[in-house]
């Protein structure tokens, strides 16, 4: 009964931070698509030294911890700029820039590779095809490439940003306050009565935007898909059925 | 001075005195999360009653639910309910969960459900035929199940099944969170004594790193191994 009351009552606290982490994740999402695409041009591209030190770097960011990188991301930060530069407020920062940069490279890294298997996919003549009518590399990028790249990335894409989106109540080991830190600081306000209920309203508001963000994503991935006569694109069911 | 190179260095042994705890945790969420994902896939093909229905609610609510919310409700959960269940049975002890088992629990319980959609979607890939074929040639299911389609379905399952794990040995530094001893909470004592954390940290992503790296060598392998007899070339999605 205690947790049945704790859970209704801290539900809307709980809720209420969905925002501050909403806003969180579009900055992430944006600052990995345009890492990600930065990241495969370079590996694409062969750029000689580049190359080899993304390898190096989309390695590390896939074969460790995303934990691990918040807390390095985080102590390293502070540690250049307020032992390297010398700048002490670096200590009052907001915990969320800190988290953001860690997001964005660790999205942008795992990003690069879905892009570059995008990439890979998309038939060569294509692009010979568009440079043979005298369009520019970039006009290619923009009208060959990205329209067919975007919704073979998409599947894949759409696995990773509910993933990151998880992962964001790592970041509440660094005192950002998303769900999970509200949570942890609501059981902590009440010594521990009702932390059940307390920790449930966190699982069930992650689940809830969880469950939204997935069928918004998967919106996309059919309306990307409405002129392809392929499966698991929900306009061809609908014409199938006409 | 940003980062401290001796005491980096210094802090290697202390910190690879977890590594048997990580390892320890991953081989019990590798063998557990499998064998327990095999039930819960086959509960969903074939439509048990009441258990398929289940097992779709825990998927989807497992799969929505980041591993740390489960880690921190199975942390305060278990005890309380382990507890009660000795109460009503009439036992006069108190109870005390190791941290390790509420890290085990919780990683069984998350990688259960995506084991599951692994071994699902490979089971799936095997060609209906084969299961009537060795029907029809008078085997069993279980048998048609154990010679013909698990045989097939495993050399499919390898690349999904080595991303799950790489997946696991990152996500056991969740542990530390619960206060287990694993490569993270070494890490985390080492570097409390004198604020090292960067220095510490960085000791254990490398750690992490080189674990994966040789996870990955050992899926390659087998993978090449596992093809060895088909002809059409590598199974393995590209």
């Amino acid at each position: 009964m205690k947790s049945v009351n704790a859970f209704i009552d801290t539900l809307p606290k709980v809720a209420s931070v969905i925002p501050e982490t909403l806003l969180l994740f579009v900055c992430v999402v944006f600052t990995g698509i345009v890492l990600g695409i930065l990241f495969a041009a370079v590996r694409l591209k062969k750029i000689r030294i580049l190359k080899t030190i993304l390898a190096v770097f989309i390695s590390f960011e896939r074969g460790t911890p995303l934990l691990i990188q918040i807390l390095i991301v985080y102590f390293g930060l502070k540690a250049i700029f307020i032992n390297g530069f010398g700048i002490t407020a670096a200590n009052q920062w907001n915990v969320a820039i800190f988290a953001y940069v860690a997001y964005g490279f660790n999205l942008g890294a795992f990003l690069a590779e879905t892009f570059r298997g995008a990439y890979y996919s998309i038939e060569k003549g294509q692009i010979e095809a568009g440079l043979s009518i005298g369009m520019s590399s970039f006009q290619v990028f923009r009208r060959v490439i990205l329209p067919q790249g975007a919704r073979i990335a998409l599947p894949g894409m759409t696995n990773l940003l509910l993933d990151d989106f998880k992962a964001i109540s790592l970041a509440f080991s660094i005192g950002f306050v998303e769900m999970m830190g509200r949570g942890s600081a609501l059981v902590n306000a009440r010594h521990g009565i009702g932390s059940i209920g307390i920790y449930t309203g966190v699982a069930v508001c992650y689940w809830v935007v969880c469950f939204i963000l997935d069928k918004c994503l998967h919106g996309i991935e059919c309306r990307l898909n409405k002129d392809m006569r392929v499966l698991g694109s929900g306009r061809k069911v609908r014409m199938a059925r006409r | 001075m940003v980062f401290n190179v001796e005491f980096a260095i210094s802090a290697i042994p202390k910190i690879l005195e977890g590594l048997p705890v990580t390892l320890l945790l991953t081989v019990v969420g590798m063998v557990f999360s499998t064998a327990l994902g095999l039930v819960v896939c086959l509960c969903r093909m074939y439509n048990v009653p009441f258990f398929g229905k289940l097992a779709s609610v825990y998927l989807n609510f497992i799969r929505g639910v980041p591993l740390m919310v489960q880690l921190y409700f199975v942390f305060v959960a278990l005890p309380i309910w382990i507890q009660s269940l000795v109460d009503t049975m009439g036992m006069d002890t108190y109870v005390i969960i190791p941290p390790f088992a509420v890290a085990a629990v919780a990683l069984v319980c998350n990688y259960t459900a995506y084991m599951s959609e692994v071994i699902r979607s490979a089971l799936m890939s095997v060609d209906a035929g084969q299961m009537e074929a060795a029907h029809s040639i008078g085997m069993t299911s279980v048998q048609a199940m154990r010679r013909v389609i698990i045989p097939q379905a495993v050399v499919v399952a390898l690349p999904n099944v080595g991303n799950t794990f790489i997946g696991m040995v990152k996500d056991t530094s969740l542990a530390y969170m619960v206060m287990v001893m694993d490569v993270m909470g070494e890490a985390k004592t080492v570097a409390g004594s004198g604020l090292n954390f960067l220095e510490a940290y960085t000791i254990a992503a490398l750690l992490y790193w080189a674990l994966n790296l040789i996870l990955e060598r050992v899926f390659a392998v087998l993978e090449k191994r596992a093809n060895h007899f088909n002809r059409n070339g590598m199974v393995a999605a590209k």
